[in-house]
């Protein structure tokens, strides 16, 4: 290899290498295509480095597999019972068949029920109510509920994260996000079985998915066939019979009657089609009738008051320097801002012990300016704290979120090696030195997330200095399940999404965790001066994600 | 009869807990392979579990005395097909994830009859075992901890490019005493 490719393909196997530089590496790997093999080679070697180091947990991978196969028959028997039911309730009167074969048809639907009653049925979500259930992967992400509600009878929160398993809608409206991309409306009544990012089982009721970019092909499954997204929207119905009906409202979708087979018919924006069973693969026209997404989703969240975040801080403090006890804004806070105090200090000391108020807050286009100001943090080291009213309590089931506003001023690095470095971080007052959940912005741009001032994710993103930037942190605790952090930074202009984002800027495996924390630790240090803004923690997306 | 044809025979009757088994037995070769023919950007072991799983669905195709390895490779790479699909309609995936000349040779190389990547797999833990203690625990603070490249060279009291430049180094090293014990195992 040459030298410039070894360069890039060293940084590339880093996760550094940015559009340019993929754009460069591209050109030199066509112009070099005797050197492709050995890169793969070495792409090999990358990838097994990490299936050893973090995921080659043989036990775990059985295990999740199972539960997905389980999950997988069960729906089947699931919709067979549904069919079983269907013949049943429908033929007695009509049938040539004497009734004897009707009560065993019902017969059978019964044994299955039962059946299915008894089988350690696969959770299709982290909550209290399955909290014995050993640990699956979460594929998908419950964004919105509105009267919602779930069979059998479980709490689901808003944010909460979604195994592969049965779902079933009894009534109201949610949406879905599945890690892919794809948006799924669904409304009660609907049993769906979550299967992976990328697919879903519609075993009866009716969805919208809207599945763009990189959630294209997006797959939803039915008794009569698969529809698969080619970056649309549509929406997909089934009916107790195993009857379903795909309508198309922008793109393309695939139907594809069986698995392996090829597509047998392509519908475009504005056709609908109707397929009784998979015997049908062409299936017949039927009149294009569906809501969009937005309408649907729209219609609900006009009914869902507006959110509000349980702490809020916009730093509406006079302009310049000022002790921290004086600073008692806000809301949802258990006393003013402070410096360290006790077994919270550490060798190296604060540079000073004062607040500095900078007269604007920081503007995120397409956020705008707030009436307050903005907390500055000055070169060197500082730190500063605040409790909160009501903690993040990781032994609980919930789902937190946290954003603010920052901005970092001048050098990341100065000349004598020493480094700029933002972290907030949210620690346990009764522990201090304890559980812990940190976001920083190192010298390097990068943001990262941090569990316990240990494990360190980094954000495959570039954040300059003097650039305002918004980050958004969730924190899924679980009562018996693992906890899960994800961090998003939004630099300025880009769109903030309607839900949540998927995927995020990066995310932390699942880690077991029981702190309660309730400390808002804010630490600057280095060369470079910070500007922080706009914090504020809620339950939901909406309640720290203002509205453009 | 084979403890393979009589766990697939229990399999054929629905019994999970010898699905399981087969499971068990072949994970290993399975996501290996996946793993090291997955392109950047896509789920490896989510195509090694829908491997298997389309594999218990069609388990009744399965006829005695066949090649079973083969046909779950089949599989497999029928998988790993649709995922490359699903990658590829990305409309900038080839900026942000892979160059495309290394995303062809990978499919390139998942549709070859090769599948002893769980093989190479066992050798690089071997070769893995050789390095000093200092470099396993570059690598540990690389690939199980994720540290940034700044951390790693903090600890070690090195610049963020030598650091760069070892990792890169021992790739080659490492494939290089991989590809020597796949040699002797031929010769």
């Amino acid at each position: 290899m040459s030298e410039r490719l070894d360069e890039l393909w060293s940084a590339y196997l880093e996760g550094e290498l940015d559009a340019a530089g993929m754009g460069e590496l591209q050109t030199l790997l066509e112009a070099e295509p005797q050197e492709i093999s050995l890169a793969a080679d070495m792409y090999e070697i990358h990838r097994w480095l990490g299936l050893i180091h973090q995921g080659e947990d043989s036990e775990s991978f059985a295990h999740a597999t199972r539960q997905r196969l389980q999950a997988d028959r069960e729906v089947f028997v699931g919709s067979l019972k549904d069919r079983l039911r269907n013949v049943a309730q429908e033929r007695p009167k009509t049938s040539r068949w004497p009734k004897y074969v009707a009560f065993a048809a019902a017969g059978v639907a019964l044994i299955l029920a039962i059946q299915l009653t008894q089988k350690n049925v696969s959770p299709g979500v982290i909550s209290a109510a399955n909290s014995t259930a050993p640990a699956l992967n979460p594929i998908a992400t419950l964004v919105r509920a509105e009267r919602a509600r779930w069979e059998p009878d479980v709490a689901l929160l808003e944010g909460q994260r979604l195994e592969a398993g049965a779902l079933r809608l009894g009534t109201g409206s949610a949406v879905l996000l599945f890690d892919s991309g794809a948006v799924v409306a669904v409304k009660g009544p609907t049993d769906l079985n979550l299967e992976s990012r990328g697919t879903l089982r519609l075993i009866q009721g009716r969805i919208t998915v809207r599945a763009e970019g990189d959630a294209a092909g997006f797959t939803v499954r039915t008794p009569a066939g698969d529809a698969r997204d080619l970056g649309t929207e549509f929406s997909v119905s089934v009916q107790v019979s195993g009857a379903s009906e795909v309508h198309v409202r922008q793109g393309e979708v695939a139907w594809i009657p069986k698995a392996d087979a090829p597509p047998s018919r392509i519908l475009h924006a504005g056709e609908a089609a109707r397929f009784d069973s998979v015997r049908e693969a062409e299936g017949h026209s039927i009149v294009f009738a569906m809501q969009s997404l937005d309408d649907f989703v729209k219609q609900f969240s006009a009914s869902i008051p507006p959110a509000t975040p349980a702490a809020y801080e916009g730093f509406e403090y006079p302009a310049g320097e000022m002790k921290p006890a004086s600073a008692s804004g806000g809301a949802g806070w258990a006393g003013a801002w402070r410096t360290r105090r006790g077994p919270e200090l550490t060798r190296e000391a604060d540079a000073n012990d004062s607040l500095f108020v900078a007269p604007e807050s920081l503007a995120v286009a397409p956020l705008s300016e707030t009436s307050g100001g903005a907390l500055e943090f000055p070169p060197g080291l500082s730190v500063r704290l605040r409790q909160l009213a009501e903690p993040l309590d990781l032994g609980s089931d919930a789902v937190y979120y946290l954003s603010f506003r920052l901005r970092r001023v001048g050098p990341a690095v100065a000349t004598g090696r020493e480094q700029s470095h933002f972290r907030l971080t949210l620690r346990s007052s009764a522990e201090y030195w304890g559980p812990s959940i940190g976001i920083g912005l190192p010298a390097s741009g990068h943001p990262t997330l941090q569990l316990h001032g240990r494990d360190t994710y980094v954000a495959p993103v570039d954040i300059a200095s003097d650039t305002n930037t918004l980050w958004v942190l969730k924190v899924v605790s679980g009562r018996a399940r693992p906890d899960e952090a994800f961090l998003k930074v939004f630099k300025p202009g880009e769109a903030l999404p309607r839900f949540e984002p998927a995927p995020w800027s990066v995310a932390t495996d699942r880690f077991p965790s029981a702190g309660v924390l309730d400390l808002v630790v804010l630490t600057g240090s280095g060369p470079g001066k910070h500007v922080f803004d706009e914090l504020r923690v809620g339950r939901t997306w909406d309640s720290v994600v203002p509205k453009e | 009869m084979s403890d393979l044809e009589t766990e697939i025979r229990r399999a054929q009757a629905g019994d999970l807990d010898a699905f399981e088994s087969i499971i068990r037995r072949f994970e290993g070769p399975v996501r290996a392979w996946t793993v090291a023919r997955c392109p950047a950007g896509g789920d490896a072991d989510d195509v090694a579990q829908r491997t298997f799983i389309e594999i218990f669905r069609r388990i009744s195709e399965y006829r005695p005395g066949s090649d079973f390895r083969a046909w779950l490779f089949t599989v497999a790479r029928f998988q790993l097909r649709a995922e490359i699909t699903r990658l590829q309609r990305i409309a900038d995936y080839h900026q942000r994830y892979m160059p495309r000349a290394l995303a062809d040779e990978l499919s390139r190389r998942a549709e070859s009859e090769n599948t002893d990547a769980g093989l190479r797999l066992e050798y690089l833990k071997t070769c893995l075992q050789k390095l000093d203690e200092n470099t396993r625990r570059i690598l540990a603070e690389r690939y199980d901890e994720g540290l940034p490249l700044e951390e790693i060279a903090r600890r070690a009291n090195r610049s963020v490019g030598a650091i760069k430049k070892s990792l890169f180094i021992l790739r080659g090293k490492l494939h290089a005493c991989v590809q020597n014990k796949a040699a002797g195992e031929i010769a």
